[in-house]
């Protein structure tokens, strides 16, 4: 690796005989400034630790020498030459594998850590084509599942840190971004998903944090019961100002064959069967038993009136054609980014400026994703007893698109790209001969034609974000063991929606044209305040921190919308008539007390422990404030000596305890409460809308970590975890009956558990020769189970009820009747009459109804991870990541719609693959059923047909840069260009189910959205 | 910033748009209000404006559904066990229409009556009463065997749950005997009609109504005399109420406040059930999934100088779903969206004609009763040009004529059920479904036997 530099940098005048030195402590290898590093006058008691920002001053004259030690790098020793200015670079002395660590409320080294975090850093998130943050994470943070519902462009994801922290309250973590808390969720309007996170661009970031046990995130209290995602945004650094300017294009498609529907040719035999299954039925010759089951003179006669009687019953169009709907509607999308950036400073002051754009359009037509960018960070040491600095983001970002089902309420919108693909006539042209559409091309009369219902200007939603996120921190030192920090900000955004229904389109017909401008304005002001002391006493070193801290949000909403349009030649809702107008104010406050204590003996044995009150308004009054603590110990035996050996780098066994809390979804779910809004013909109506529950507390999670973290050969950490989380009194919509006027009532009750194993491993620069190659390994294990449920009574949950939660069961249970198999003589499906009697003749039943619902598959994987590698040579770079995951199964929802059997008939064409694994004749041993039109029997309802494995090893991400050296570049007066051609979703290596995207929500619900899709990007970067 | 410390005001967050139940209630104009929070429920999916607007046709036999969309299709198919979503929507909008009344109830005393406000808050509470009456009825013929058919009105869990105070969410539910189910609704409408108005209240309950109602419910109990004399009452009133003559008789469907109307629910272009409305439902342009049967079509249409041969029409949408379809919920007069804007009406004259026929036929007697020939020909020759009067019915003829007169207005399958007839619905199965069939009531739904481990669930579900 490198040399030992020792890089002293002498400002200025001379010091006086006894004065103040001061500087900057850095990185050596990557001049990151280091935080916490101990700074003592050798043969003296005066010392001192370095500020969050790497800096210090201490007291010394000329002729004294400086010792600087930090665990993890060598120590450094300087000798004062009259300078009153000394910075000094660190050397790591164990080879890159100890990293600085953002954790709660400042920065540590990962080696004197106590509790389990995992940093990524903005490299590693960079091979992502993901437009948000959480999305980029995909298979980079152990014990992190990231999935998103829809692959449009813009629409949310969802994150996980360690499994399921909450039944029906929040599941996602607490995301802080340079100290502040910011706001997340869900915020687009009409019906598309979307998160405000994407309005925050992932060029900006330095490195994110995960915080994952309660000694890492206890001190965030509230909320961080579903862990905690620390953003670093980049900053500037003493230096030459850098200017970087990043190009990306892409191109994207569908990366699976998901939804494809049947040909012409296979849609003309299968509907021929359906019709015949229901002429049998009408003979009772289907179902064995029948009057005339198997009786082959009636079977006859079915043959006969279905050729008489195909053409009243047959929707085919032209036997001759045969149109590929699926390949008309998803199509292939583009996109483009541009990122500019400078960057730069002196010791007074550093600056980062960024500049970006982002430009999607999605694979289906219509469908995009535009976002605008501006950064500002600034950071001011003018004065030695204060520290500014003021960072601000803004953003815009413009959304389109139609109603998702994200929600996953049942239905199929049928302007949603999946329904135009399956109310396609695969016996219909698309194009006339004259090239107009052919507006009879669908199933659907009210469809017309896909490529015509999907136009623009029949209908769209929009929604545009405008946000900022400001704060500024002033961080004062009145000595050098004792500080105050005081940061403020306010983050505020506007998400302006615009739906539009054009008269003659699917939805908005009925209403003659629909308008809807619905708005939300949201702020959130925060004020964080710490004191912080920090000291040495010879081996014992200890720091401390006290604060306080208050949060208050508020949201404002305001629909209007009209219908009648005049023409539809004009959108804006002045063309209508004034239909709708609404708005609501939302208020939550909550304020904390906060103190930590971290301890250190000789840099062998550490003792941390933290306490936070917290006070929310979203509680009963009398149950709003909870405490929260965590104590957390580490060992580094590797520093005893009866250890210490060659192969052993570093070794640490840790141990952590701990509390966090949950809130409601909702601001106010305490209160019993009227609605207002409420129309019965022209006058108001009012009713009670939600029940009072004066009791409504914190959900809270204890949770307990044990890990070990061992360094071997200097060039192999090997970190191993174990956690177990236990949360007590949920935030639970316990049913109700309906005769208390309500389906369900949020209490605290239930109890749920997660527990797993994590494992990494980092192997940096394996081969020590001029390839490079570094692997990281990632696997963890995930066991939810549902430990208390109210009374000991089942919840099911779900649009359909098809989750059951019980207890000793998994989280995420799919409840629903078994589908055993086709019986090959008859053809149809035969269901299990009790799911839990074993499959023998007794026990089947041809008839949906009679068959009882059983707990079946739990969603979530058992085992999940990544597997990323890197090479790099010369100017090449290779970048390969596979992800994975075992254990999970999904439901298959728009399943239900392609494999109904024949009970759809006019509605939509079939799924492709029922086409080649129907059955045909008696003896046929068919996954799918003989097709009947109209049976009451219903083979196509929800039964664990429609629950399949969602096993997959899929190769994430790809990348091959290549740097051009820097003997040509500087020529051209650039530092560094480097050229990266990278592909996301490019192949799955395995998957248990063919023709689906295994990549589902998180509680393993397949929405009827479009999947993921697979991109190509070619990418500039250029320093100068 | 710094403002935000120690403002423990800030803790007193409430809602711009919703009050805490003790405060919304306090005057008669809220009283008003949360009245119609009741009846809003009525303009939802499972009420009738739309599944239960057409449940009893759906299940009658005479209808059938083109279209395979699978929202009304399940009930003509009899497709309902203790998890699908026919029982739990019904019992979730039926008892949540009970909450209601009963947590204004809970709060009624509270209220301020200022001087001149007494007949309007007297009314309103009479509406209540007469609502509550109304949802469990309607829920007993849901979820009980009806008076006539059952095991006996004493059997203990032959009633449903009722429904008469304010309950914590922690409550569970027992259910009652038949007897003691009809005896409240029985007290409830009594109490209505000693305080309900007797003006004309569009989309209300008013006495005429209730009246109505009552007699129906007198019909279903097999208390013939008390039918009689309800109807009799109704038939007599003094505001108007009157039956459709032949020449509007096509007009009246597409209109509000008719003449007939004793109880409709107001729908409009906002509030209504959207694409599970009845209007919906019965197009071949929506759902297309309550067509009449071509039988049901032969027979309605045999008669030309009846007017009602008119009410449907055989239709299709581009080729697709062609039947004949009712011509009942074609869309109100004004509606921007005709399709889901059509007033359910609950009750109306023709029915109390029939009702007084049918129970003076089966042997009920009351002051000023008619012979049953006279309310039936009173109405025949209203609906058929040319009708010669006739001496003599027979209960098959006043069911003809129900069929006739109140088809696709939720009353087939439970008239038939009344008479002990059974139900020819070869979508179910080829031979007629006898009219004790356990699928002809729907079961508990599963959930509320979950929260109430005492709830007995219905026979064989």
């Amino acid at each position: 690796m490198f040399t030992v530099a020792l890089l002293v940098v002498t400002i200025g005048a001379a010091l006086a005989q006894s004065g103040q030195v001061s500087g900057l402590v850095t990185d050596a290898n990557d001049g990151t400034p280091l935080p916490g590093v101990s700074v003592s006058v050798k043969g003296t008691t005066n010392g001192t630790l370095t500020d969050a920002e790497g800096r210090y001053s201490v007291r010394a004259s000329s002729g004294q020498t400086l010792v600087f030690s930090f665990v993890g790098y060598k120590t450094l020793e300087v000798r004062i030459n009259n300078q009153i200015g000394i910075d000094a670079a660190m050397e790591s002395d164990v080879v890159a594998m100890d990293e600085v660590l953002v954790v709660a409320y400042g920065t540590t080294r990962r080696s004197s850590y106590t509790g389990s975090a995992q940093k990524v850093a903005a490299d590693q998130l960079s091979s992502s084509r993901g437009e948000s943050i959480e999305k980029t994470l995909s298979g980079k943070a152990t014990g992190v599942r990231v999935t998103s519902a829809t692959g449009d462009p813009g629409s949310s994801g969802d994150i996980q840190i360690r499994g399921i922290g909450s039944i029906t309250g929040i599941t996602t973590p607490l995301y802080i971004i340079d100290g502040v808390p910011i706001v997340t969720g869900k915020f687009g309007n009409s019906g598309i998903s979307s998160n405000v996170l994407s309005s925050i661009n992932p060029q900006d970031i330095e490195s994110l944090t995960v915080l994952k046990d309660a000694a890492a995130a206890s001190l965030y209290g509230s909320r961080a019961a579903n862990g905690v995602v620390i953003i670093t945004t980049k900053k500037g650094r003493e230096g030459t100002t850098k200017l970087n300017f990043r190009a990306n294009y892409g191109i994207s498609e569908i990366a699976t064959d998901s939804y494809k529907q049947m040909s012409g040719p296979e849609y003309i035999e299968y509907e021929r069967a359906a019709i015949l299954g229901y002429r049998l039925r009408a003979l009772d010759a289907l179902v064995p038993g029948g009057a005339n089951y198997g009786n082959a003179e009636v079977l006859a006669q079915a043959e006969t009136w279905v050729s008489e009687n195909l053409a009243d019953w047959s929707l085919v169009d032209d036997p001759e054609v045969d149109t590929d709907w699926w390949s008309a509607i998803y199509g292939k999308g583009y996109d483009r980014e541009y990122q500019l950036s400078a960057s730069g400073g002196n010791e007074k002051a550093r600056f980062y400026t960024g500049l970006g754009y982002k430009d999607v359009d999605g694979i289906v037509a219509m469908y995009g994703f535009k976002r605008y960018t501006g950064t500002i960070n600034i950071e001011s040491s003018h004065r030695k007893w204060i520290d500014i600095s003021f960072n601000t983001m803004l953003s815009y970002t413009d959304q389109t698109g139609r109603t998702d089902q994200s929600e996953q309420s049942q239905g199929i919108n049928t302007a949603s790209p999946l329904n135009l693909i399956m109310s396609g006539n695969p016996t219909s042209r698309i194009y006339n001969e004259d090239g107009s559409l052919n507006l009879t091309a669908s199933f659907d009369t009210r469809v017309k034609n896909g490529l015509y219902a999907l136009l623009p200007e029949q209908s769209y939603t929009n929604n545009k974000t405008y946000r900022v996120i400001s704060s500024g921190a002033a961080s004062v030192k009145f000595n050098d063991q004792l500080s105050f920090k005081s940061t403020n900000a306010v983050d505020f955004f506007t998400v302006e929606g615009f739906r539009r229904w054009s008269p003659t389109s699917i939805d908005g017909a009925s209403l003659n044209g629909l308008g809807e401008r619905p708005t939300k304005l949201t702020s959130q002001l925060t004020t964080s305040n710490l004191l912080t002391y920090s000291d040495t006493f010879g081996s014992h070193s200890i720091s401390a921190i006290a604060g306080f801290e208050a949060q208050l949000y508020n949201n404002t909403s305001i629909f209007t919308s009209a219908s009648n349009y005049s023409t539809d030649k004009l959108e804006e809702l002045s063309v209508g008539q004034p239909r709708q107008a609404y708005s609501h104010k939302f208020g939550r406050y909550l304020q904390s007390w906060l103190a930590n204590v971290n301890y250190n003996l000789a840099e062998k044995y550490y003792l941390a422990g933290s306490i936070r009150f917290d006070e929310s308004s979203q509680l009963g009054i009398d149950k709003r404030g909870a405490l929260f603590y965590s104590a957390s110990a580490s060992w580094r035996f590797s520093k005893e000596a009866f250890i210490e050996n060659n192969w052993l780098s570093d070794g640490k066994l840790r141990f952590s305890y701990g509390t966090n809390g949950n809130l409601p979804d909702n601001s106010y779910d305490h209160f019993g409460l009227y609605d207002f809004g409420g129309i019965y013909g022209s006058e108001s109506a009012i009713y009670l809308s939600q029940p009072e529950n004066k009791n409504l507390g914190w959900e809270m999670s204890h949770n307990m970590n044990i890990g070990t973290d061992l360094t071997l050969f200097d060039r192999i950490t090997l970190s191993t975890e174990y956690f177990y989380k236990y949360t007590r009194d949920l935030l639970l919509s316990v049913p109700t009956s309906y005769a208390t006027g309500f389906e369900e009532a949020l209490q605290n009750s239930g109890e749920i558990s997660n527990r797993g194993m994590e494992a990494e491993v980092h192997v940096s620069d394996l081969l020590r020769s001029k390839l490079v190659w570094n692997i990281d390994l990632s696997v963890s294990t995930l066991k939810s189970t549902v430990e208390k449920l109210p009374g000991g009574k089942d919840i099911l949950l779900g649009d359909g009820n098809h989750y059951i939660y019980r207890e000793g069961g998994d989280l995420y249970t799919f409840y629903l009747p078994v589908w055993h198999d086709v019986d090959p003589e008859c053809g149809l499906a035969r269901y299990l009459i009790d799911p839990e009697l074993p499959a023998t003749e007794e026990n089947f039943t041809y008839y949906y109804s009679a068959a009882k619902r059983g707990p079946v598959a739990k969603a979530y994987p058992d085992l999940m991870g990544g597997f990323n590698n890197s090479f790099s040579i010369g100017g090449f770079s290779l970048n390969v990541l596979v992800t994975y995951q075992f254990g999970g199964n999904m439901f298959d929802y728009p399943g239900y719609f392609q494999k109904n059997h024949g009970i759809r008939h006019g509605t939509w064409n079939y799924a492709k693959e029922v086409a080649d694994n129907y059955w045909k004749k008696p003896g046929d041993v068919a996954k799918y059923p003989r097709p009947v039109v109209f049976w009451s029997a219903r083979p196509d309802r929800w039964s664990t047909m429609h629950i399949l494995s969602t096993d997959f090893i899929r190769l994430k991400e790809l990348s091959i840069s290549y740097s051009i050296p820097t003997s040509v570049t500087k020529r051209i007066g650039i530092e560094n260009l480097t050229v990266t051609g990278s592909s996301n979703n490019l192949a799955l290596l395995y998957q248990a189910e063919k023709h689906v995207d295994p990549e589902v929500s998180l509680n393993g619900y397949r929405t009827v959205d479009t999947p993921l899709a697979r991109t190509y990007t070619l990418g500039f970067n250029i320093d100068f | 910033m710094v403002l935000l410390v120690g403002c423990t005001d800030l803790f007193d967050q409430m809602p711009s748009d919703q009050l805490p139940s003790s405060s919304a209630i306090t005057t008669v104009s809220d009283l008003e209000k949360a009245v119609n929070g009741v009846y809003l429920l009525y303009t939802s999916r499972s009420s009738y404006a739309g599944d239960f607007g057409l449940y009893a046709d759906g299940k009658g036999g005479d209808t059938r559904y083109m279209g395979s969309f699978n929202h009304f299709a399940p009930i003509t198919r009899y497709e309902h066990d203790a998890t699908s979503d026919v029982p739990a929507r019904s019992y979730d909008n039926f008892y949540t229409g009970l909450a209601r009344v009963n947590n204004i109830l809970d709060v009624i005393d509270n209220i301020l009556v200022e001087p001149g406000e007494e007949e309007m808050f007297s009314d309103l509470t009479g509406q209540l009463f007469a609502l509550r009456a109304l949802l469990h009825f309607d829920a007993a013929r849901l979820f009980a065997r009806l008076p006539g058919v059952s095991e006996g009105m004493n059997a203990a869990n032959s009633g449903i749950v009722l429904s008469t105070a304010y309950y914590q969410p922690d409550a569970t539910f027992t259910r009652s005997t038949l007897s003691e189910t009809y005896e409240l609704i029985s007290e409830d409408f009594r109490a209505a009609l000693t305080s309900l108005s007797k003006e004309k209240n569009y989309g209300k309950l008013n006495y005429w109504a209730a009246k109505a109602l009552q007699a129906r419910m007198y019909l279903y109990l097999e208390d013939y005399s008390n039918a009689l004399a309800a109807a009799i009452e109704v038939i007599n009133n003094d505001r108007g109420y009157s039956l459709y003559s032949r020449s509007e008789y096509l007009s009246v469907w597409s209109k509000t406040a008719t003449t007939e109307s004793l109880f409709e629910i107001v729908t409009t272009d906002l509030v209504n059930a959207q694409r599970n409305s009845i209007g919906y439902y019965t197009i071949p342009d929506g759902y297309a999934e309550c067509a009449v049967t071509d039988d049901f079509a032969g027979w309605l249409r045999a008669d030309a100088n009846d007017i009602r041969s008119a009410m449907i029409q055989q239709k299709s949408s581009n080729g697709n779903y062609l039947a004949w379809y009712p011509l009942k919920y074609t869309g109100q007069e004004g509606a921007t969206a005709p399709s889901y804007v059509n007033n359910p009406k609950i009750i109306r004259m023709s029915e109390v004609y029939l009702i007084a026929a049918e129970a003076r036929l089966k042997g009920g007697t009351a002051t000023g009763a008619l012979t049953a020939p006279d309310y039936y020909n009173t109405l025949r020759e209203r609906r058929i040009s040319g009708y010669t009067p006739v001496s003599e019915v027979t209960i098959d003829d006043i069911l003809s004529e129900r069929r006739r007169e109140l088809f696709c207005e939720n009353h087939r399958m439970f008239d038939l059920v009344r008479n002990e007839r059974n139900i020819s619905a070869p979508i179910v199965q080829s031979a007629p479904l006898p009219y004790n069939d356990y699928r002809i009531i729907l079961p508990i739904p599963k959930r509320e036997i979950d929260i109430s481990p005492g709830l007995v669930q219905n026979p064989k579900y």
